[in-house]
């Protein structure tokens, strides 16, 4: 670390945040790096499509460091991040009227080679290799099983097993009610052990 | 035998049931086959799903956004840059530094010393021919000031000059005049437009409507 750098991974959001506004350019980058995992993996998993995918994450990610200054550090940064890159995709999935009942790759792929292409993939994984090797098939699955849900129950779904958050912060961010929320959760469960039933047999 | 709903089942896999609720499921599945395998399908659902990955950008992601943000730098932390900036850094640097504050000391020494030196100044006659000097000049402006405040004749003598300015000129200059003055209005009001609002509008709106 140069000196008269910050040590950032002991500093909170909010102190990171702090040290951004005070125009320090390693800040912003901070923040990036703690985020750029979670909110491209919540995009591409309901957009279904890599390239907008990292467009819309990086618009997410303009919107929110352009905008620091009327963050309120009484909300989780965590929340305010996760709610813009969710509204950014659900808009676009409305505006482009995206399949989104799409098993394999991009909506809009026209032909089997775009289908290849857009399928969406696992870039990294935070697995060792060799369980990730065996747990591909399941992942794959699991993967096709997600994408058949409504994006709404796929973001609940995705905030709750993969981003740990609780019931009342996924309600903050998708800005529904407490039970709507734990409705969609327990919905989506349920319609993911039926697409994946075939695999008990 | 009464079973639990597949409800309570899932609750119980996450954790959200109390003590005494999940003391009653765990020993009703110990006798129960069907309700543990129903469990067990609970929990490789919730362990398929935790294991799923976090998918990473292509590399240079941080760079295309940082491209598209701007750092705002307060006015203060601003100011202490440049501050830094004038600080020198070698000893040439600070030799000049040096030079130039000893400048008026070196100059208004040398100065007094050859005052000092004149027949009949003595540091008392110096002292309070000085001390009369300033006094004179403080007195005359506060006079000054206090007239023009007791007036208000600021403000008339700069509608007088621009009532002679109109008077004396012919049209033709003053058009050429106010077409100047409403282009340099323009000009001003631009930049602090630019400058106050005009800054990611489009985003402060979906920002704020996101909050």
């Amino acid at each position: 670390m140069p000196r008269g750098e910050l040590d950032y991974s002991k500093l909170t959001d909010q102190e990171v945040v702090a040290q951004a506004r005070a125009g320090r350019e390693t800040a912003y980058r901070e923040l990036i790096g703690r985020y750029e995992r979670p909110v491209f993996s919540i995009i591409y998993r309901l957009v279904r499509d890599r390239e907008l995918a990292e467009d819309l994450a990086q618009d997410t990610f303009i919107k929110v460091l352009n905008a620091l200054d009327r963050y309120d550090p009484k909300q989780k940064f965590s929340s305010w991040i996760f709610k813009i890159a969710h509204n950014t995709a659900i808009d676009r999935l409305r505006k482009r009227e995206v399949d989104t009942l799409s098993l394999d790759g991009s909506p809009n792929a026209r032909t089997a080679d775009d289908v290849e292409a857009t399928r969406i993939v696992v870039a990294s994984t935070e697995e060792s290799p060799e369980e990730y090797a065996a747990s591909r098939e399941i992942g794959t699955e699991i993967e096709r099983a997600l994408a058949r849900l409504r994006p709404e129950y796929r973001t609940a779904i995705m905030l709750w097993h993969i981003e740990d958050r609780p019931y009342e912060e996924i309600a903050e961010i998708m800005e529904i009610p407490l039970g709507t929320v734990k409705t969609f959760i327990h919905r989506a469960r349920n319609e993911l052990r039926k697409h994946l039933a075939h695999l008990r047999a | 035998m009464l079973h639990p709903t597949p409800d309570r089942l899932e609750s119980y896999v996450e954790g959200a049931l109390d003590d005494s609720e999940r003391v009653v499921i765990e020993s009703h599945l110990v006798t129960c086959a069907r309700c543990q395998a129903e469990v067990d399908e609970w929990k490789a659902l919730f362990t398929a799903l935790s294991s799923l990955p976090r998918f990473a950008p292509s590399p240079g992601f941080a760079d295309r956004v940082m491209a598209g943000v701007t750092v705002r730098r307060p006015l203060s932390v601003r100011v202490l840059e440049l501050l830094r900036r004038l600080i020198p850094t070698g000893t040439a640097g600070w030799l000049l530094v040096t030079a130039l504050l000893a400048l008026p000391v070196v100059v208004t020494g040398g100065l007094l010393a050859w005052l000092l030196s004149r027949p009949g100044v003595t540091p008392l006659t110096l002292w309070l021919f000085v001390r009369d000097r300033v006094s004179d000049g403080i007195m005359s402006l506060a006079g000054r000031a206090s007239a023009s405040l007791l007036e208000n004749s600021t403000a008339q003598l700069v509608w007088e000059f621009f009532q002679r300015v109109i008077a004396g000129a012919d049209s033709a200059r003053l058009g050429v005049a106010a077409a100047m003055f409403a282009v340099l209005t323009v000009i001003a009001l631009w930049i602090l437009y630019d400058n106050l609002f005009r800054t990611s509008t489009r985003e402060k709106h979906h920002v704020l409507h996101c909050i």
